[in-house]
């Protein structure tokens, strides 16, 4: 796969940033552009099944948007709310794939030199790495839990809401304590600790790909924004 | 060496906040079906029922200041690229309260499960509150743009409603107090027995 851009992962959180604030001024109608300009922004950076992914989600949501408001079923409301959430978290969500594929070091360099405080950035580096991991984890616990009988999915167990959590957490919980010790050990053998200037193998910094970038985003949410009519634009 | 938080506390909450996050997440996700219209401010209590056992391994694993600080953080921080800056210093405020409640004692009180259990209910029944804090600060043309008009007079019914919010605080600490009542059994069941928390 062929990157075309390669933006440094402070221009990424500031694209994010961006991509939220837009979203949360951005009038409802404006959305799928504001997805659109997102995808742009992906193909650039040479993510292609994940987008194609996001957009057909995109799509299905808007799909059972429309189905939903021509329908006049009271429950229907309920589908209607959760629709309006899924489209509005997508657009970030895409914006936040781009630096979900920066590798950890990469990562922690780049943010240190904002000059967060290392324990800050090394909880978040850890939390945001940990959501597919925890996923994982999850789905081996579930795979045990079916054959005892004890799952989260099969709907008997539903009856029994705090068993069922105690059966699923407990696990889940073993397995995170067990990995941040795992993870805490690692970071230590690579001197995490070591109180002086720390290097990077990672060449950082800000060059004009990352200029480029930024502006063509911002020119492009504006565009999309003013044509749309952004509710506070 | 045994004050402040070390690498691997670090590490132990960036982890946990997310679990806690996503406990969280689910929670709400599968009872706003059942009760959004109904009785939405109670959600974040049945939430935080939940969540405070996981919160509770982690405080007792790590016993140090800071924890419910750095977790509320890392909460705001989630929001805040979920497209809500504003509850970043929200959680930030109730992560500094929920610490105040533990800050007296010699140090032992962040290892006692009533002392964590409590500033976890101090947090939580700010907590609940996030929505609405949106709604107070930007108005309801925020949530024009957010949500569907029926569901947003009934956000907005909720939030000018003192008594579902004073309702929704303290449902939220009781219930995280109930949670911590669970919470306490499984540690006792699970953790403490392994060995794997003291």
């Amino acid at each position: 796969m062929k990157i075309l851009i390669e933006a440094d992962p402070r221009t990424q959180l500031m694209i994010v940033l961006l991509t939220s604030v837009a979203v949360f001024i951005a009038d409802f109608s404006v959305i799928p552009w504001i997805i659109l300009v997102v995808a742009l922004y992906l193909f650039a950076q040479g993510i292609y099944k994940q987008t194609a992914q996001y957009l057909l989600a995109a799509l299905a949501l808007y799909l059972l948007q429309i189905w939903v408001s021509i329908s006049s079923l009271e429950i229907m409301t309920i589908f209607r709310f959760l629709t309006f959430l899924g489209l509005r978290f997508i657009p970030v969500l895409m914006s936040a794939l781009a630096l979900a594929r920066v590798p950890s070091g990469k990562l922690i360099a780049s943010l240190r030199k904002i000059g967060l405080p290392m324990g800050l950035l090394v909880t978040l580096a850890v939390s945001f790495r940990f959501m597919p991991v925890m996923k994982l984890e999850y789905e081996a616990i579930q795979i045990s839990a079916r054959l005892r009988g004890v799952s989260v999915v099969s709907p008997k167990n539903w009856l029994r809401p705090l068993s069922t959590f105690e059966y699923t957490i407990v696990p889940l919980m073993m397995r995170s304590l067990k990995i941040s010790d795992e993870l805490a050990a690692s970071a230590t053998t690579k001197g995490i600790d070591h109180p002086g200037r720390k290097t990077s193998i990672y060449q950082i910094s800000l060059g004009w790909r990352d200029a480029v970038l930024t502006i063509a985003y911002i020119g492009l949410l504006v565009a999309v924004l003013v044509k749309g009519g952004g509710g506070a634009l | 060496m045994k004050k402040g938080l070390r690498t691997k506390d670090y590490i132990l909450i960036g982890i946990f906040s997310i679990l806690i996050y996503v406990v969280n997440a689910i929670v709400g996700f599968a009872l706003t079906p059942v009760m959004a219209t109904s009785a939405m401010p109670l959600i974040s209590g049945v939430c935080l029922f939940f969540s405070a056992t996981v919160y509770l391994v982690m405080a007792m694993k790590v016993g140090k200041r800071g924890v419910l600080l750095l977790m509320a953080i890392v909460t705001g921080l989630i929001y805040t690229i979920m497209g809500v800056p504003l509850m970043l210093a929200f959680f930030a405020v109730a992560g500094l309260i929920g610490e105040a409640v533990l800050l007296a004692g010699d140090g032992s009180q962040y290892r006692r499960i009533s002392r964590q259990a409590l500033a976890y209910a101090a947090y939580g029944a700010l907590f609940g509150l996030g929505a609405y804090v949106t709604v107070y600060v930007y108005g309801s043309d925020y949530l024009e743009a957010m949500y569907a008009a029926d569901m947003r007079e009934r956000m907005l019914y909720f939030a000018y409603s003192p008594f579902w919010i004073a309702g929704s605080m303290v449902f939220s600490f009781v219930l995280t107090l109930l949670g911590s009542l669970l919470a306490a059994k499984l540690l006792r069941k699970h953790f403490l027995k392994s060995g794997l928390l003291q």
